[in-house]
């Protein structure tokens, strides 16, 4: 899921790239230039928000069932 | 001794030799990558330390003038040695930075004999916060995900690098755009499945469908593309690209194979999911047919593409929200606004996607399907309990297949999808196009043309003499002559034959047409069949929940479109804006997906956390680097058009929490429903082992 956004936004800035690549501009500069570090953020702000999601589900959904299952426990006490 | 071989002989398995691979080509591929730039000059990092400004504000934090710059320099051989320079202001919005003392900056040497002859700003020092971030990132990945995270980080810079240091400058040499995208594509996909399924027959399977659907998808790019004629003028950066010294590029070649490669990181996903659910399902019942498998694999696709669908659109959204913003600013008539090179580039870039995501699940279903029946699953690798011989009948009795959702009005989910229908229909159909003078947009068809043009490379220079027959409107029938000024410019020529069908600008007085002007060729009728087919395929391989799907779609497109734009430019906070549109368009698709249920609570919950986290995040990241929204031309020609009070980095920084929003609730609701699938299957467990169970989702890793 990780490359999803990546090939996503990066396809979008290919023209971007290829402007900076084609003026042979360093990678220093490119990579501190206002329009490509707000390409980079985009990237890598929205990865680290698909990261967390998982385990932030993973703890609430494991909560809620949990709470629900109970009745389900308290009937068969012997099988904990 | 014997102990260390077993060890090295544990090691040497196909699997870590794949990662090696790998990251040994990642090392080679960066480090040819940087150069020794340019001779006779070299980038440094420096601490500004000292300002002499002379400069004079002027309208609001715009600056003219000059700052002499005294810094320090952090890196290279003159590090330590402090050097000043002039920093000129000419009051460009987009060129000009100004910086303030403390703050790290990056600087452009000139030198000679070893010695620094000159020197020049280029823009802030941001690496760190690049660094950081990406470190925060891999972090997370591999504390909840661990081996999966690790391999998941590898081809996260494996992609990266590869893209810009061998498709970048393979396709500036001249070779075939198209070509060149279609073989990163299908390296990115081999690898990225291969990290993630090893070598095995599921991994073999989603390769097949990931190739199968690439290829129809970009045939499919490539037909409506040349239907659309968006030429050279696909975006703004392109158009500067191609008129700086580089117009033997294929430019419309190239957006092409960008829109393919675009899409292929969601076809991924979905290819090794469908693989995945395929195995599992021939591992519990090794006598299944192919029917039966290849039914499983539908069933697991439509759960993935039920979400999926918007994750492209706002993504692609997200990066275009200064264009779209623009648009909706200059508030001409929604046919000039859709039918315009720009905007039909990204409906082409978001609708293709869309249609290869959806074509992935079938051909992947099916050729994994006849791939588990022609190899079967030895006994051996089966779930305990299986054999060989494993009563079928049940199968014969249970006809109704699972997951086949039979469709009632007057369910709580029935009467959700013709609500958010309905609203969207309304929504939609509130919107009044402002009237612009006495002129209004018609269709006509070219009927006639005398040609008094010259062909100029690509393009043609004169005029011709166009008559045409208007085909939509109230003045359907009538006869309409112009002439068409062709000025040997992609941007504003439209360049007619007789049989096409064109949009016109009818100039208007008391009931009669008084003159005709081509302003855009008809791109709208593709946009429909694009539409059409995308939809057909949706709901034809995932029937309720295809419609279901197709809904959420349509009511992300109508709030983005009605709702989004008119909220930020009316003056509210766009920050707040798009944090609450993406939140509804999220709660409404994940209601619609996942029904009235505990594991859409479960998955609303995290959404609505999530996404506050890493709109924080955004925030905290987008100040700290002062990213400013002004780097876009679209921004400057916004502040310039009435609308001076918009604050443009907030824009930005709601455009990235929404582009990642979509994303975000694929996740939610696929770890959601596995955490539902354990507990239901054994509701004894504890909830740590609940929790653990979540986390080993395997989706979201890949």
């Amino acid at each position: 899921m990780t490359t999803t956004l990546l090939l996503a936004y990066m396809s979008v800035n290919i023209f971007l790239i290829m402007f900076f690549t084609a003026n042979k501009t360093p990678l220093t500069s490119v990579l501190n230039i206002t329009i490509v570090s707000h390409e980079i953020l985009r990237i890598i702000a929205g990865s680290i928000g698909m990261v967390i999601i998982a385990p932030i589900t993973a703890i609430v959904a494991g909560l809620l069932y949990h709470n629900r299952m109970g009745a389900t426990r308290l009937r068969n006490p012997s099988q904990i | 001794m014997a102990k260390d071989k077993k060890f090295i002989k544990k090691l040497m398995t196909k699997d870590t030799m794949l990662i090696a691979a790998v990251l040994i080509v990642s090392a080679l591929l960066f480090f040819q990558m940087n150069p020794s730039s340019v001779p006779g000059q070299k980038t440094v990092a420096v601490r500004v330390i000292h300002i002499d400004d002379d400069s004079d504000m002027i309208s609001g934090w715009l600056k003219v003038g000059g700052q002499e710059i005294t810094a320090r320099i952090l890196s290279g051989p003159f590090r330590g040695r402090e050097i000043t320079v002039q920093n000129s202001l000419i009051g460009d919005m987009i060129f000009d930075r100004y910086v303030k003392v403390g703050k790290r900056a990056i600087f452009t040497l000139s030198l000679k004999d070893n010695e620094i002859t000159d020197a020049k700003l280029v823009d802030y020092d941001r690496q760190i916060w690049h660094f950081s971030l990406f470190a925060v990132f891999a972090g997370f990945l591999i504390f909840f995900a661990r081996y999966t995270g690790i391999k998941a980080v590898i081809s996260f810079i494996f992609t990266t690098i590869v893209f810009v240091a061998v498709g970048i400058p393979s396709i500036l040499a001249g070779n075939n755009p198209i070509a060149i995208c279609m073989m990163l594509a299908a390296l990115f996909g081999v690898t990225t499945l291969l990290l993630v399924g090893g070598f095995s027959l599921r991994t073999l399977a989603a390769i097949v469908g990931f190739f199968v659907s690439l290829l129809l998808s970009g045939v499919l790019a490539i037909i409506a593309g040349k239907g659309l004629r968006l030429g050279t003028a696909v975006s703004d950066i392109a158009n500067t690209l191609f008129y700086s010294g580089h117009s033997q590029l294929d430019i419309s070649g190239i957006f092409f194979g960008a829109v393919i490669l675009g899409a292929s990181g969601a076809m991924i996903d979905i290819a090794i999911g469908v693989a995945t659910s395929v195995r599992e399902v021939a591992r519990a019942n090794p006598a299944l047919g192919a029917k039966r498998l290849i039914f499983s694999g539908f069933e697991v696709g439509r759960a993935a593409l039920g979400t999926m669908t918007t994750t492209l659109l706002l993504a692609y959204v997200g990066c275009s929200l200064f264009l779209f913003l623009v648009f909706a600013a200059k508030t001409t008539h929604f046919a000039r606004i859709i039918n315009f090179n720009f905007v039909s580039a990204e409906i082409l870039r978001t609708l293709i996607g869309s249609i290869g995501m959806v074509l992935i699940v079938p051909i992947t279903a099916v050729v994994a399907g006849f791939l588990y029946r022609k190899f079967p699953i030895p006994a051996s690798e089966g779930y305990p309990g299986t054999s060989d011989t494993v009563d079928n009948s049940y199968m014969a009795k249970d006809r109704k297949p699972l997951g086949k959702h039979t469709f009632r009005f007057l369910s709580p989910d029935g009467i959700l999808v013709a609500t958010v229908l309905i609203v969207s229909i309304l929504i939609f159909f509130s919107f009044k196009e402002k009237k612009t003078g006495g002129s209004t947009p018609a269709f006509a068809r070219v009927v006639q043309m005398e040609d008094h043009t010259k062909p100029i490379g690509t393009l043609r220079m004169g005029m011709q003499v166009v008559t045409a027959r208007i085909v939509s409107g109230p003045y359907k029938g009538q006869q309409i002559k112009t002439v068409n000024q062709l000025l040997g410019r992609e941007m504003t020529d439209r360049y007619v034959r007789p049989g096409d069908k064109a949009l016109f600008m009818l100039d208007i007085r008391n009931g009669k047409i008084l003159g005709a002007k081509i302003v855009d060729y008809d791109r709208q009728s593709w946009h429909l069949l694009l539409f059409i087919i995308f939809a057909g395929l949706l709901i034809l391989f995932s029937g309720y929940i295809g419609i279901k799907a197709f809904v959420a779609f349509v009511f992300t497109v109508v709030i983005l479109l009605r709702s989004l734009f008119t909220f930020i430019l009316a003056g509210y906070d766009p920050l707040f804006v798009c944090f609450v549109v993406a939140i509804i368009c999220g709660i409404i698709t994940l209601l619609l997906i996942g029904g009235f249920t505990s594991r859409t609570l479960a998955a609303i919950i995290a959404f609505a956390v999530g996404i506050m986290f890493s709109a924080g995040l955004t925030i905290f990241a987008g100040y700290g680097m002062y990213l400013r929204g002004i780097t876009y031309e679209a921004g400057v020609f916004l502040l310039q058009s009435g609308y001076p009070a918009l604050d443009l980095t907030k824009i930005l920084l709601g455009s990235i929490v929404l582009g990642a929003s979509g994303a975000m609730v694929d996740i939610s609701i696929s770890v959601a429903t596995s955490v539902k699938e354990v507990a239901l299957a054994n509701p004894m467990l504890r909830i740590r082992r609940l929790i653990l169970a979540g986390f080993g989702e395997p989706n979201w890793a890949p």
